[in-house]
């Protein structure tokens, strides 16, 4: 559907911005919650039109909303019940700003329909076409952020610096990205142990749990404004928000550090048969 | 098949800044010595491409049979990428300055003008505009998609109709909000597949959309079955059609 609040149709409308009915409202509220795998948005949809619920409840039109994403070229049309209703769609399918409309539609042709709540004009009863709009909405917009998407590594960079010793690492969180550093020929020993089947779980374990339990002792017990303009920031602290990790008094971080990391541990345990085939 | 790989941010960084020093490069063997370094190789988890496959585009020739063919080659090659890894400008960036390079120059710099404008459009993926229409590799993965959303059992007809006239890539690729109209999309093209009238010129096919979004607005498309959506479409190509005679 493409729908601007300027348009205009031969049967009314139930809208924020026309008066072709009065008194009516139709009202949505979302929430949205995003993780890797999904985008799930709870909607609380209510009209407060008699005559519109008893279409609702006969199934003449459908309620819901419109899901778009202009970036991965993506809609879709969702009918939910009225009241509370959770829906979850696969994640990888958005990018960028999404919108939500809520709207009323008609799945049939409905033939001098009575509306109490109708605007006089058009004179108590009207006729509603196939796959017209009945009501619209306010836009719900939000953001799918790919920063918050990435995997907490993408957050680290590695740097050489020949001063330190073969085999040792060193954090540094004074640079956009947090910096592990570490003796050239261990780095690019790491960047061979990346490619190779099984390698990153290595590095996962060895150098990454580590390093984010580095982190996470630093932050808490330094001022944590200290680094909001970083860029790794903005993706460690909304990782601990999602896991409900409180930075600023973290008492373990090996406990944290391996929540953060989704238990690397058990990513080798999962291929002990490889390791030792 | 082989890893996705991607660039890291400070080699995009590095390669968007210095564009005008890279130039010697662009026109000449391109940037393979980086092939094997870390920052050019992080791993995309979970997704394989067909490097084989990538390296039989064609780009000798910019016509829209080469296009198709190559749009093909691509659709299969990354069949595993999503939509949301497909917006990440430094997996295209790694392709069009490493394994596409050769396909990039020849498509799209065959006169030899490496102006900084051109290859910011074809060798970067910065915005969904660059990335969907004028990244080397990435339109063709995004008219391939599209391609698939719209005919999702025959993709390959849905790519021959995107690709047969300029008009129809623009109005499939540039409005955001005509392919998010799913059902009418596929109706437009499962339409133009059976009766090529629209397709006769670039104002047939310019009438037809005026008359699909002069009756469209507001419709429920989606509250219709596939053949009421046809029905419609068809009679806005008739409408259309009778359209010509009188200008």
């Amino acid at each position: 559907m493409r729908y601007t609040n300027n348009m205009l149709f031969a049967h009314p409308v139930l809208s924020e911005v026309g008066d072709d009915f009065s008194g009516a409202e139709f009202n949505a509220e979302f929430g949205v919650d995003i993780d890797e795998q999904k985008l799930r948005i709870t909607s609380e949809i209510s009209v407060n039109c008699p005559e519109i619920l008893d279409l609702i409840n006969e199934s003449k039109v459908g309620i819901g909303y419109y899901l778009m994403c202009k970036d991965t070229f993506l809609t879709r049309l969702r009918e939910v019940k009225i009241g509370e209703a959770v829906e979850d769609f696969t994640i990888s399918n958005f990018y960028g700003g999404v919108e939500i409309r809520p709207v009323i539609w008609t799945k049939a042709e409905i033939v001098d329909w009575p509306c109490s709540t109708l605007h006089p004009e058009y004179g108590g009863a009207v006729t509603l076409p196939l796959a017209a709009l009945l009501a619209v909405g306010e836009i719900y917009r939000f953001t799918v952020d790919r920063e918050f998407l990435k995997p907490l590594e993408s957050v680290f960079e590695l740097a050489s610096d020949d001063e330190i010793q073969q085999g040792e690492f060193r954090v540094q969180l004074d640079y956009e990205k947090i910096r592990i550093e570490a003796h050239s020929s261990t780095i690019q020993n790491v960047g061979e142990y990346r490619n190779v089947p099984n390698g990153r779980l290595i590095l996962l374990n060895s150098v990454y749990l580590p390093a984010v339990m580095e982190v996470l002792s630093r932050i808490s017990t330094g001022d944590l404004q200290e680094y909001d303009s970083k860029s790794w920031h903005r993706v460690f602290v909304a990782r601990c928000q999602q896991l409900n990790i409180t930075i600023e008094n973290c008492d373990s971080p090996f406990r944290d550090a391996q929540k953060l990391l989704k238990l690397p541990f058990k990513g080798l345990e999962a291929k002990r048969e490889e390791f030792f085939a | 098949m082989n890893d996705l790989l991607h660039v890291s941010e400070a080699v995009l960084s590095g390669l968007k800044q210095n564009i005008s020093e890279n130039l010697p490069k662009y026109q000449s063997e391109g940037f393979r010595e980086e092939s094997a370094n870390i920052d050019w190789c992080i791993r995309v988890k979970d997704v394989a491409i067909d490097l084989g496959a990538l390296s039989t585009l064609d780009g000798s020739s910019n016509s829209a049979s080469a296009d198709i063919d190559n749009t093909l080659i691509v659709m299969e090659a990354m069949n595993g990428l999503n939509p949301t890894l497909a917006r990440e400008e430094r997996i295209w960036v790694r392709l069009s300055h490493l394994e596409c390079f050769n396909y990039t120059c020849e498509r799209w710099f065959s006169s030899g003008d490496f102006n900084e404008k051109s290859i910011k459009l074809h060798f970067f993926a910065s915005s969904r505009e660059v990335a969907q229409r004028r990244h080397s590799i990435s339109r063709l993965w995004w008219a391939g998609h599209i391609a698939k959303q719209c005919m999702p059992d025959s993709p390959e007809i849905a790519v021959r109709l995107l690709f047969r006239r300029a008009d129809v890539f623009q109005s499939f690729m540039e409005k955001p909000y005509f392919v998010p109209r799913l059902k009418l999309a596929q109706s437009v093209l499962r339409i133009m597949n059976e009766d090529t009238r629209a397709l006769e010129s670039e104002q047939s096919y310019r009438d037809f959309m005026t008359v699909i979004n002069r009756k469209g607005g507001g419709v429920f498309f989606e509250a219709m079955s596939e053949s009421q959506v046809d029905d419609f479409a068809f009679q806005a190509l008739e409408e259309s059609a009778h359209l010509v005679p009188s200008r």
